[in-house]
């Protein structure tokens, strides 16, 4: 039933079917390397996540902006960011940056971490579940770039001297890593993995 | 006949395709996107204002792309480069302006960085602490357009459009104001010294009146030196005046229009006094010119001292030279003056100006026949000065010289001589005092002064000697009584004698009682001690 | 599209029989639910045509400010690499190239690579840089940046943001008609 079984190569680009052989194992359609699963995944993905995890901690800890304005300064992590959004009254920002920049890292951490293992340990759990989680984990992954781009233009524009400026901290760096980690975390992981286990408890 | 013959005989109808457009509707975005963006493109060439380019010293405060130029607080352009001139000598900061101010960029157009600065006692810019420097503008009214401006160090001490009237005045030297330093009339500020320089022997001192001061400026007004405070100690007296604290310190010029002529011509040129008096001293242009010969001491006499008709100051003095004339026997002193005519009332039966310097010669002509003269007095009894005085003097024969240049005036010799003159009187009155008789009377009283003196003495020589052998006889007896070994002595001592054993046994008494306090009741023990 | 031919779910491995699709109807995987293919194919004509709007937008983009900001009567504007100079300048040369690439660099190879369909080297580039485009999570930033900045002093977006919003707009659909 599976392409891979009948030694059918599916790419992962443009989705044709192709047998293997003189082309040397290219895609005849769009010509991108094959391979019957993305070579080591789970390692890849394990990796990318450990480091993401390392980064997370700093990434809210330090301070994503720096504001300095004529009466004093302030550090605003991500977390004191949507706070800030919430007692200003726009509670409806403060939602969009607390589920781009909070939930959103959290949950990929979370489910690749859980999908990782998931098939690390061979589990035959509600494969339909996992893939869409996958898919889900996929789509949202670029949306936590969300706050350095506000980073970035308030530092490009709050720029009056003395009365205030704005500045990226420490935290943004961390921050930019991680969301990159994950999403090469989420490239990383070959979602066929899910269901190679099934299908091998199936046989 | 079969259909299938019918068929092969009838032609094929071609097939043609659904008509479809050689390029797919959905081109039609690509072509909108372009014309948008032509469009936008076009409108912001179009609305492109003109690049300037101003010459500084340097670019303190002036960041490429972010420093705006602002006229009145309104942003008109952003500096978008800033780099050397080809000599590294200045440089040069281009600035992308608005399109609507174009027509403000003319010859006169001014610019300079709007920083906090002090200067002429205020302070200013403070506001770009905050916000930043920025570029001032100020839009000039000229009609030539400009593109190259080079940029003032400081802001203008005079706003391109202040209502006012710029003057110029020459001074000696320029004092101690500066750039900003205020120009005062009836001690208001009227206006700002905008800038000098040296002209010639001199400096040529730009100034700014504002409105309405300056409709007070006409050709009869009169400028000076107003700084600090002077003091001044003269035949007149002594004199403090100043215009206010600010120019104290940092220097002032001030004016004064006196009351003359009231059809004043405008001017725009005007001389710098160095003080007040220097200034209105001189508001009359009718002068007459003399000169004084005098044969005594001028020491104490200075340009500039008055000359005085009975108190009232007429003139100056100008000069004082020493006249030598060849195979003149003497060296005579020459002081030159200068009369103001206008202050003495000429009661004149001609009311018309025509022909008056003639009738004036007349007049003082008369005068003199009369014993008008001139002549050296002392100023004050403080300093030695002198002023000339005119006054009527009981001499006859001199008259002016009127073909002399300057014409020259007879003089009378100084106050000295009249205290001759006292004195010479003096001696001749005692002179005539009758002293002969006076001898014969003064004998007698001397005769009688002596007889009386006789009469004291005998009737003093009868009471004195009993009174003397008296005072001897009770002398000697004191003398007795106080001596070493007489009895008063002797008892003396022995009274002093016994009050110091008295007082000893008092203490032995006390020391006993201190210890023994019971013995006053008991009385005291035998053998105690 | 194959009727009868046969598709491998890219993302469970599964072999499946492909099925006639009526318009607008895409066709799921079986086992996974993931998109296997969408009843219009796709349309390299079209993709480029919408190419060269997003390029167009994308020039006006990046050329003309996408917001200014004033205070104190002084108005500070960024376009978008703006942006990313502003980050480099405060010192942070990794984020603000990051910032480059996502909205600037990666657009660009996603535009070049829709213009050059249907060559296979351009699907390739097209797979590999799709998912590193972000200017629609950028858009999204601005809009937050510029909520939170008009709680301070006035805002004033300009083209250059209008020209963002036309050219994500172009790029999915450019991106939905050249692929599955």
């Amino acid at each position: 039933m599976n392409a891979a079984a009948r030694e059918l190569y599916v790419c992962s680009g443009c989705s044709t079917l192709s047998r293997g052989g003189p082309q040397g194992e290219r895609c005849p359609r769009c010509g991108a390397a094959l391979s019957f699963r993305k070579p080591q995944s789970l390692a890849r993905t394990w990796a990318f996540l450990a480091a993401a995890i390392i980064l997370y901690v700093p990434a809210n800890v330090l301070p994503v902006m720096h504001t300095e304005w004529l009466t004093g300064s302030q550090d605003d992590t991500i977390l004191s960011g949507v706070l800030y959004l919430l007692w200003s009254g726009s509670w409806p920002l403060a939602l969009v940056v607390f589920i781009a920049s909070i939930s959103v890292p959290l949950l990929k951490i979370v489910t690749l971490g859980g999908l990782a293992a998931s098939v690390q340990l061979g589990s035959t759990w509600r494969p339909q579940s996992r893939a869409r989680a996958y898919r889900v984990v996929e789509f949202i992954g670029r949306w936590s770039m969300l706050d350095i781009y506000v980073v970035a233009i308030l530092t490009a524009l709050v720029q009056a001297k003395a009365l205030a400026h704005i500045e990226p901290g420490p935290g943004a760096l961390a921050f930019a890593a991680v969301v990159v980690l994950t999403m090469l975390a989420a490239l990383s992981f070959d979602p066929r993995l899910i269901w190679d286990a099934s299908r091998d408890a199936a046989c | 006949m079969p259909p299938a013959e019918i068929h092969a005989e009838i032609p094929q109808a071609v097939a043609k395709g659904r008509a479809r457009w050689r390029v797919p509707a959905v081109w039609l975005v690509p072509l909108v996107a372009a014309l948008l963006a032509g469009w936008l493109a076009v409108k912001t060439v179009i609305e492109r204002g003109p690049t300037i380019t101003v010459r500084f010293k340097s670019a303190d405060g002036i960041e490429a792309g972010k420093t705006k130029l602002k006229y009145r607080d309104v942003q008109i352009g952003t500096v978008t480069s800033v780099w050397f001139s080809p000599d590294l000598k200045e440089v040069v900061a281009t600035a992308q302006m608005e399109k609507d101010f174009a027509s403000h960029l003319v010859e006169d157009t001014r610019f300079w960085v709007v920083r906090p600065r002090i200067a002429a006692g205020s302070v200013s810019g403070l506001q770009t602490l905050l916000s930043g420097a920025y570029i001032g503008v100020d839009a000039g009214k000229s009609d030539k357009a400009r593109r190259e401006f080079t940029g003032l160090d400081g802001p203008p001490v005079v706003d391109a459009d202040s209502a006012g009237t710029p003057l110029v005045l020459h001074a000696a030297n320029a004092g101690s104001f500066e750039v900003g330093s205020p120009v005062f009339f009836r001690r208001l500020t009227a206006g700002q010294v905008t800038g000098y320089q040296l002209d010639g022997d001199g400096v040529k001192v730009s100034v700014f009146i504002n409105a309405p001061f300056d409709q007070h400026v006409n050709a009869n007004t009169r400028f000076w030196h107003a700084s600090g405070i002077d003091v001044k100690l003269d035949a007149g007296g002594i004199r403090v005046d100043t215009q206010s604290l600010a120019s104290i310190l940092i220097g002032g010029i001030a004016f004064e229009t006196p009351t003359g002529n009231a059809d004043a011509a405008s001017a725009t040129e005007f001389k710098l006094f160095d003080d007040r008096a220097a200034a209105l001293k001189n508001p009359e242009t009718d002068r007459l010119a003399l000169t004084m010969l005098f044969n005594e001491s001028v020491r104490g006499l200075q340009p500039g001292a008055p000359v005085d008709f009975r108190g009232i100051t007429v003139g100056e003095v100008d000069a004082v030279k020493m006249r030598m004339a060849p195979g003149a026997r003497q060296v005579l002193v020459a002081v030159d003056v200068t009369i103001y005519p206008s202050r003495i009332e000429w009661q004149d039966a001609t009311a018309s100006n025509a022909g008056a310097p003639a009738r004036r010669r007349r007049l003082i002509d008369t005068l003199v026949a009369s014993g008008l003269r001139a002549q050296l007095r002392p100023a004050s009894l403080l300093t030695h000065e002198l002023y000339v005085a005119f006054d009527f003097f009981p001499a006859k024969g001199a008259t002016v010289n009127w073909a002399a240049s300057p014409a020259q005036f007879p003089t009378q010799k100084a106050t000295l001589v009249e205290l001759e003159t006292a004195i010479a009187s003096i001696a001749t009155k005692l002179d005539s005092l009758p002293l002969a008789e006076l001898s014969g009377a003064r004998r007698q009283t001397l005769q009688t002064a002596a007889r009386l003196l006789n009469d004291i003495d005998a009737q003093m020589a009868a009471e004195l000697g009993p009174t003397l052998a008296q005072a001897r006889k009770t002398l000697a007896a004191a003398d007795r009584a106080l001596a070493s070994d007489s009895p008063l002595q002797t008892d003396t001592r022995q009274a002093m004698r016994e009050v110091a054993r008295a007082a000893q046994a008092f203490r032995v008494l006390a020391d006993y009682l201190e210890r023994h306090p019971e013995a006053l009741i008991v009385g005291k023990k035998e053998g105690a001690q | 599209m194959p009727s009868a031919a046969l598709v491998g779910c890219p993302q469970c491995d599964l072999l499946q029989r492909a099925i006639p699709l009526a318009a607008g109807e895409s066709a799921l995987c079986g086992r996974c639910g993931a998109t296997l293919y969408r009843a219009r194919a796709p349309s390299p004509d079209r993709a480029r045509a919408l190419a060269v709007a997003a390029l167009i937008a994308y020039g006006v983009a990046m050329t003309f400010p996408i917001v200014a900001f004033e205070v104190q009567g002084s108005v500070i504007e960024t376009t978008l690499p703006g942006a990313a100079r502003a980050l480099y300048d405060a010192g942070m040369a990794p984020l603000a190239a990051l910032v480059i690439f996502t909205t600037t660099i990666f657009p660009l190879l996603v535009i070049a690579a829709l213009l050059r369909l249907p060559a296979a080297k351009a699907l390739r580039l097209l797979h590999a840089v799709q998912p590193w485009a972000m200017v629609e999570v950028f858009m999204l930033g601005v809009l937050v940046a510029l909520a939170k900045l008009a709680l301070m002093a006035i805002v004033i977006p300009g083209v250059g943001a209008l020209a963002v919003g036309a050219l994500i707009v172009l790029l999915a659909a450019a991106q939905r008609a050249a692929t599955l």
